[in-house]
């Protein structure tokens, strides 16, 4: 951080020469948390902290502590000299606007909000709290002496980090089941006393709670003894932890909780609310198996001596593990009748174990080696679920992941695990630089630099990702998934049993660092094996296995993005060969980067499977892959699969002359990979029915989708019946029949898909048109038979409407639904049937005239009619007899907004309102949310906005706080510059207000109100302070009748893309120092260039309109170092420059060709619920433009 | 009786037209209905003790002027009165209507009469007078039928119930312009303790025996097994040398897991578990 730079920040205090060393200069080694006074009524605590350090230099004359929100009464040193301290929260003002609009940019914001948390940042040696020691205290600063630093403070109404929950009513606290606990988001203990709070820091804690009678306080640690205070009112809990832990992984639950000690293994011990006691019991009947499975497989004990489950309600998240214990939602509690929720809650309560071990015994060192412990435990806890669940479903997980990773980053950007220590410069790398500028839509973020190393490839995102106060809570969710991944394809290249060896390692190191004691100077370091870190982590492999991973974890864990691949290929019928070509085209498009090395390509032959290992080297690789089995015809032979196993097939569809069955790319799943085969139909077919590997399965019925043929049909058809495959893969063929049936409407012979299926599987013996009495013994008949009336509801007929018959079928399984046999609960199973109502209604054909005149209930038409009185028979009734997480209400109230949407009903948002509203099930208020949020983009008003702002700011449930933005972000009110009545100046300073100040405690919050600023406004200043917005809206509207924009923005479009280039060239050739430090200069053309967000927004251009889409964060922040260094490198960026210049050529070609095809992409490509407006389009490409800086090119390579 | 008086005071009204009135008092009428009825019942008394006096059953005429003699009343010209002329004739009675089938519970058919018994003998009773009774119908087997009877009934009391808390409490609508009343919707009630409901839902009551089936998995549950591949292990172990399809909630070393269990409580019953959190709250003395 430079002088300049600490002006705008505003923490003049703390700079003098702080830049220097940034580091802290002591050692905590213990530390005492006293809660003295916790009371409800007031949700204040009072409480004294006393924190053991050792100086690690003598002239020791103030430090800083990490505490925010609280109120520090008194700091004293050695219980005797009075400590003077100062205060400084930067996130009370982000960044300081003087109120000038203009400024109110996330290109302003981000930087000063990275600033913000690394002035907090206690690995720099910073935080909040500053305290200067008076002068008579220096000579007891001697390095390496203990000294004890108490401080006494009181915390009152916390707004984050502590959660207090009140019932209202009758009674007293304990009788109504008011309880507290932590829920700080990360590293978070500093809101609720002070502390060092990072995870660097571990050290041994005692505590001491004193609550009312009736209640028990939970906390990490092991209970010592629970004593009455004098008056015999109240109890004080005495905790200690003797394992060196970090503060932010103390965690605290104080309630009237019901104990319930795990029958298995009384170290462990359950909490739950009053009245919940049957359905813990149920729900964690078998948790002590998790943990024998992870002692047995890491071949080490668990760290602590006892653990605890506390299930509160209002949790923020589903699990949070702290040490010791796991503070999980009461939502995860579930009776023995309760199918789905089982899968989740067993994996949730793994997790939280799983962490035990990698977390919080070992933690990570800096932020950056977050994925390791979040990767480590992730994948144990996948390891388990194989155990548990089953092989097929830990690979359908692992594809699922995959896939939820490769969209974030081709939507937002590739995530950098690591982004601590730029990737060495092997020629790999080197080669990727080289195509990324080639490509010129690379651009280099500069804001990530958290820890000093050069930052060369982090891509760019709205927020700065140095630090977990600023990322994007999505995000730090892929990044877990990504983190997962990472650490399952070590396992595959080093080999399991070594991957748990070197987890066994850092365990034993651990364990014995934690036995250690830290007394003075010469023991500071006893406890260094509790953290982990990439260095540490790459090394321990490399001592274990003996293999070098360091270009591995350099390629997936320090460069962002994954490998995408798109595979041609032609059988040459004279050489017997298969002529291959894999093409990486979108290299440089956002998320994806070049990958170079070996790439396994499965070829399925008549006569076997076989796997060839490819060398990647370039952007297109080739190969001629030479068949092992010659074609045959007519000849009748098993076909051996990659299992081992040998099949009959039908082999009448697919080509005589070739003997090539499928085709696979990286069948294991050991890159990070999207991928795109091209094979004929009959090939995916043959995947789908033969193939034994369930993602293989998934991914050919993917493929099917484009194949609107009876044989395709007949594929799934058989997948859906066929009681070998997995169920997952039946379900996704369910659905995809669906699209098929569609597709084919025109062609359709016979009764509705799948009905007969359904009848078959479910029909009564002696009339099949009668559903059977429930059973869900078999759950794979259950998932099916939940799945299939959805898919079902999904068809169409030539009028585009459902088929009356299949509404029929729908109501008769409503009106046959019988219950009272079974075992199981069918609120799943019910509330499946009321989303599959809702997924028959489709838009009225009289909607102008029910405008007109209202919509009344005379305007139903006879089906729709029949669905209303259904959904409102069945809503009515789960306020009598409500079910299992009032599925069914949530299923009606999307069931209800869809029938507004579609005009059958008056739109209106009261009925979600009160759903919505405090004193609901979590649930239900999130489905009326959802609701609301729908409603909102459609027929909202700003009024409308405004309540579902207040929500989002100030419920007193932080989880339904945190969803509605996240909800607001995937469905906007509003596109980016679409000339909304919605989008005014005053909604765009409330929410920068939340950003800048208002939302100081919640990291969490904070981020996600950035995530919504981006959604809402992309990375500049919101248009609507624009004074001439009206005037632009109108602009909007005359480009999208195809009038043409003026022609200096035309212009401009045009040139941005050069300037761009250089400005990426300055940044790669400067030295990083220069262009970190400068003073971010808000660009002077941001203010004049907003017009041409708009001019860029004409529907024909999107093609080659790369210029503004290209227009990044950072572009032009260096535009001040850009002019001085211009010169100098021109002669480099020239060179560059023609290229590109080719390139846009080349560009415009293809464009002129694929422009014919824009429609039906569109139709393909765009995300389904959004209609294909120029609006719409503009969003698209300004948004993604600003984190995928190639939009551009990814059209074309298309 | 009813049927009397309505006779009769459409007799009265016929006399009364004859005698030139055109509308009678309300009051009038029931004063003269309740003559003539009286009078009517006197004759017939009178009538029926003349004719049992002689040792007959039914009144002859002979009767009837014995009883106007001795009720004193003088039956010269009666016969010119039913003769005259303008004399009204009253429509015929409701014959229809009167004579309801007597409502004798028909359980079966009746036999007729065998050869030997004349025809106007009295027919034989209802079978199950004098050979058995049919205590119920024979119950309708139907499967469909039955299911569908079962549907409309569960739904019939859901509606019933629905409607009268939706009649009682407040409710909420989907439109906004008509009645209230076409598709109403119980209006939902914020809970102090929402998660209450929602997680000990009240919808369906299952066995608490459930339990012990976990315990000891009944061995119909092994069999299911049989019928299910190794390919379809969503739910089950990967180890195959376990039944694969066991419910989630009772995975396949669930009769260890049970038997462990029932070790774990053994244990416990016979020496207190160690837990802290089992342990009494001491007594403050050291602070005092």
């Amino acid at each position: 951080m430079s002088k300049s730079e600490s002006k705008s920040g505003g923490s003049k205090a703390k700079q003098k020469d702080k830049e220097k060393d940034l580091k802290r200069h002591f050692k905590l080694s213990h530390q005492l948390v006293s809660l003295t006074g916790i009371n409800f009524q007031r949700q204040s605590i009072i409480g004294y902290s006393e924190l053991t350090i050792i100086p690690l230099k003598d002239n020791l004359r103030y430090i800083y502590l990490n505490a925010k929100q609280i109120r520090v009464y008194k700091i004293l040193l050695n219980n005797t000299y009075e400590v003077q301290f100062q205060y400084f929260d930067p996130f009370l003002e982000v960044y300081q606007t003087d109120e000038n609009n203009d400024k109110k940019s996330l290109d302003n914001f981000s930087p000063a909000h990275l600033k913000a948390a690394q002035a907090t940042d206690s690995d720099r040696g910073l935080g909040e709290l500053l305290l200067l020691f008076p002068e008579e205290t220096w000579p007891l600063f001697q390095e390496g002496r203990p000294l004890k630093v108490g401080i006494e403070f009181s915390l009152e109404e916390p707004k984050a980090g502590l959660h207090f929950v009140i019932p209202e009513g009758e009674g007293s606290l304990a009788e109504r089941g008011a309880h507290m606990f932590t829920s700080g988001y990360a590293n978070s203990s500093r809101l609720w006393f002070p502390c060092v709070d990072t995870f660097s820091e571990p050290c041994p804690w005692r505590f001491e709670f004193t609550v009312d009678e009736s209640m028990i306080a939970v906390a990490s640690g092991e209970l010592l003894e629970v004593v009455y205070t004098p008056d015999m009112r109240r109890k004080t809990f005495y905790y200690s932890i003797t394992v060196p832990t970090a503060a932010p992984h103390i965690g605290l639950a104080v309630g009237p909780f019901e104990v319930f000690v795990d029958p298995t293994m009384h170290e462990v011990t359950h909490f739950c609310l009053p009245g919940l006691m049957p359905i813990l019991k149920t729900s964690v009947k078998y948790m002590h198996e998790s943990f024998e499975f992870y002692e047995e497989t890491l071949s080490a004990r668990y760290p602590y001596s006892c653990y605890k489950q506390v299930f509160v309600e209002q949790a923020v998240e589903d699990v949070r593990p702290y040490a010791t214990m796991g503070l999980m939602s009461t939502y995860l509690l579930h009776g023995p009748p309760i199918i789905d929720q089982v899968y989740l809650t067993r994996k949730a309560m793994a997790q939280a174990i799983a962490e035990q071990f990698f977390g919080c015994f070992i933690t990570m060192e800096r932020w950056s080696d977050l994925w390791l412990c979040h990767g480590i435990a992730t994948y144990l806890t996948g390891l388990y679920t194989k155990k548990c669940f089953g092989d097929n479903e830990y690979l359908d997980y692992i594809h699922l992941e995959m896939q939820d990773i490769v969209k974030y980053e081709q939507e937002m950007g590739g995530i950098v695990l690591d982004p601590s220590q730029a990737p060495a410069p092997l020629p790999t790398t080197q080669d990727t630089e080289n195509s990324l500028s080639g490509h010129h839509h690379h651009h280099h973020h500069k804001h990530g630099k958290s820890h000093g190393g050069p930052q060369a490839n982090s891509p760019v995102f709205q927020f700065p990702i140095g630090s977990v106060h600023t990322l994007s809570p999505k995000y730090f969710e892929i990044m877990r998934k990504k983190s997962h991944l990472i650490i399952r394809m070590l396992e595959q290249r080093i080999g399991h049993e070594l991957l748990l060896q070197v987890f066994n390692k850092q365990l034993v190191l651990a364990t014995t660092a934690s036995q250690q004691k830290m007394y003075n100077i010469s023991s500071v370091n006893a406890w260094s094996h509790m953290t982990i870190s990439t260095t540490v982590f790459a090394k321990a492999v490399f001592t274990v296995s003996g293999k070098d991973m360091e270009s591995f974890i350099d390629s997936w864990v320090r460069t962002q993005g994954h490998a995408h691949f798109s595979l041609q290929f032609v059988f040459n019928r004279k050489r017997n060969t298969v002529e291959l070509e894999i093409r990486q085209e979108k290299v440089g498009n956002s998320g994806i980067r070049r990958y170079m090395g070996p790439l396994v390509v499965a070829l399925q032959e008549l006569d076997g499977t076989f796997k060839h290992t490819l060398q990647i080297e370039g952007n297109v690789a080739r190969a001629d892959l030479t068949c092992h089995s010659k074609s045959r015809r007519n000849k009748k032979k098993k076909i051996p699969l990659c299992t081992g196993e040998e099949v009959d097939m039908d082999l009448s569809a697919m080509d005589p002359e070739s003997p090539v069955l499928w085709v696979r790319i990286d069948p294991e799943m050991t890159l990070i990979r999207a991928n795109k085969v091209q094979q004929p139909d009959y090939m995916w077919q043959y995947q789908l029915r033969h193939e034994r590997d369930v993602t293989a399965q998934s991914e050919a019925i993917v493929a099917l989708e484009m194949y609107a043929t009876p044989a395709c049909r007949l594929a799934l058809t058989d997948t859906i019946e066929n009681e070998q495959t997995y169920i997952r893969v039946r379900l996704r063929a369910a659905h995809c029949l669906t699209k098929i049936a569609n597709a084919m409407v025109s062609s359709w012979a016979g009764p509705p898909a799948m009905l007969a299926i359904f009848r078959k599987l479910f029909g009564s013996f002696s009339c099949p048109h009668v559903v059977r009495q429930n059973d869900f013994t078999n759950l794979q008949l259950y998932f099916l038979q939940k799945t299939i009336p959805v898919a079902m509801a999904g068809l169409r007929n030539a009028h585009g409407i459902c088929p009356p018959e299949v509404i029929r079928f729908l109501l008769d399984l409503f009106r046959f639904n019988d219950n009272s046999k079974n075992r199981f609960s069918d609120n799943y199973y019910r509330a499946a049937l009321v989303e599959a109502l809702g997924a028959t209604i489709t838009p009225t054909v009289s909607m102008l005239t029910s405008k007109s005149g209202g919509i009344t209930s005379e305007s139903l038409t006879g089906e729709t009619k029949l669905v209303v009185e259904e959904i409102t028979r069945c809503l009515n009734l789960e306020k009598l007899l409500p079910c299992y997480k009032m599925q069914v209400t949530v299923a009606c109230l999307g069931a209800i907004r869809k029938l507004q949407k579609f005009g059958h009903i008056p739109s209106s948002p009261a009925i979600f309102r009160s759903y919505s509203s405090y004193g609901q099930c979590q649930d239900v208020r999130l489905a009326g949310l959802r609701a609301l949020i729908d409603y909102q983009r459609v027929d909202g008003t700003a009024e409308d906005l405004e309540f579902l702002l207040d929500i989002a700011e100030n419920d007193q449930e932080p989880r339904i706080r945190h969803e509605v933005v996240r909800m607001l972000i995937d469905t906007p009110p509003f596109e980016l510059a679409s000339g909304s009545s919605v989008d005014a100046p005053a909604l765009a300073s409330r929410l920068w207000n939340n950003i800048n100040q208002n939302l100081h405690f919640d990291s969490k919050l904070r981020c996600d109100f950035v995530d919504l600023y981006y959604a809402l406004y992309g990375m500049r200043r919101p248009l609507c302070y624009t004074e001439n917005f009206a005037l632009s809206k109108l602009a909007t509207k005359r480009e999208a009748e195809g009038d043409l924009a003026p022609d200096g923005d035309i212009k401009r479009a045009r040139l941005s893309p050069v300037l761009m280039e250089e400005n990426q060239i300055v940044e790669c050739v400067t030295v990083e120092i220069e262009a970190k430090d400068q003073p971010q200069i808000p660009p002077p053309k941001i203010d004049s260039n907003y017009f041409s967000d708009n001019s860029q927004s004409l529907p024909g251009m999107s093609g080659n309109s790369q210029g503004p889409t290209g227009f990044l964060p950072g572009m032009f922040k260096e535009e001040g170092s850009g002019d001085k260094h211009g010169k100098e490198d021109s002669k480099s960026s020239k060179s560059k420059k023609k290229k590109k210049d080719k390139k846009k050529h080349k560009h415009k070609h293809k464009h002129h060709k694929h422009r014919s095809k824009d429609a039906s992409r569109e139709g393909k490509h765009s995300r389904p619920d959004s209609p294909a407006t120029p609006s719409n389009n503009k969003e698209e490409t300004l948004s993604s433009g600003s984190s995928s800086p190639s939009q551009a090119s990814q059209d074309v390579t298309f | 009786m009813a049927e009397h008086r309505t006779v009769l005071g459409v007799c009265l009204g016929a006399l009364l037209t004859e005698a030139g009135f055109d509308a009678v008092d309300n009051i009038a009428y029931e004063t003269m209905l309740e003559v003539l009825t009286s009078f009517m019942i006197s004759t017939g008394n009178t009538a029926r003790n003349y004719c049992e006096l002689a040792g007959r059953v039914q009144p002859v005429v002979g009767d009837l002027v014995m009883t106007y003699a001795d009720l004193g009343i003088d039956l010269r010209g009666i016969e010119r009165y039913a003769r005259r002329q303008q004399r009204l004739v009253l429509p015929a009675l409701g014959v229809g209507s009167a004579p309801r089938p007597i409502t004798i519970l028909q359980a079966g058919s009746k036999l007729p009469h065998p050869s030997h018994i004349p025809e106007h003998l009295p027919a034989f009773p209802d079978p199950h007078a004098y050979i058995r009774t049919p205590t119920h119908k024979q119950p309708v087997t139907e499967y469909e039928a039955l299911r569908e009877k079962a549907a409309a009934q569960k739904r019939d009391i859901e509606r019933a119930l629905t409607k009268f808390v939706a009649k009682t409490g407040d409710t909420q609508s989907l439109f906004t312009t008509d009645d209230v009343n076409i598709f109403p919707l119980v209006a939902c009630k914020p809970h102090p303790q929402p998660f209450l409901d929602a997680l000990m839902p009240k919808d369906q009551v299952f066995d608490e025996e459930d339990e012990d089936l976990e315990l000891q998995p009944p061995p119909k549950r092994v069999k299911r097994g049989l019928d299910l591949s190794q390919n379809t292990d969503k739910d089950s172990d990967a180890d195959d040398s376990t039944p694969p399809s066991s419910p989630p909630e009772c995975p396949d070393s669930q009769s260890e897991v049970g038997k462990e269990i029932l070790q774990a409580e053994k244990i416990s019953s016979e020496d207190p578990i160690d837990n802290p959190y089992l342990q009494a709250v001491k007594k403050p003395h050291k602070y005092i």
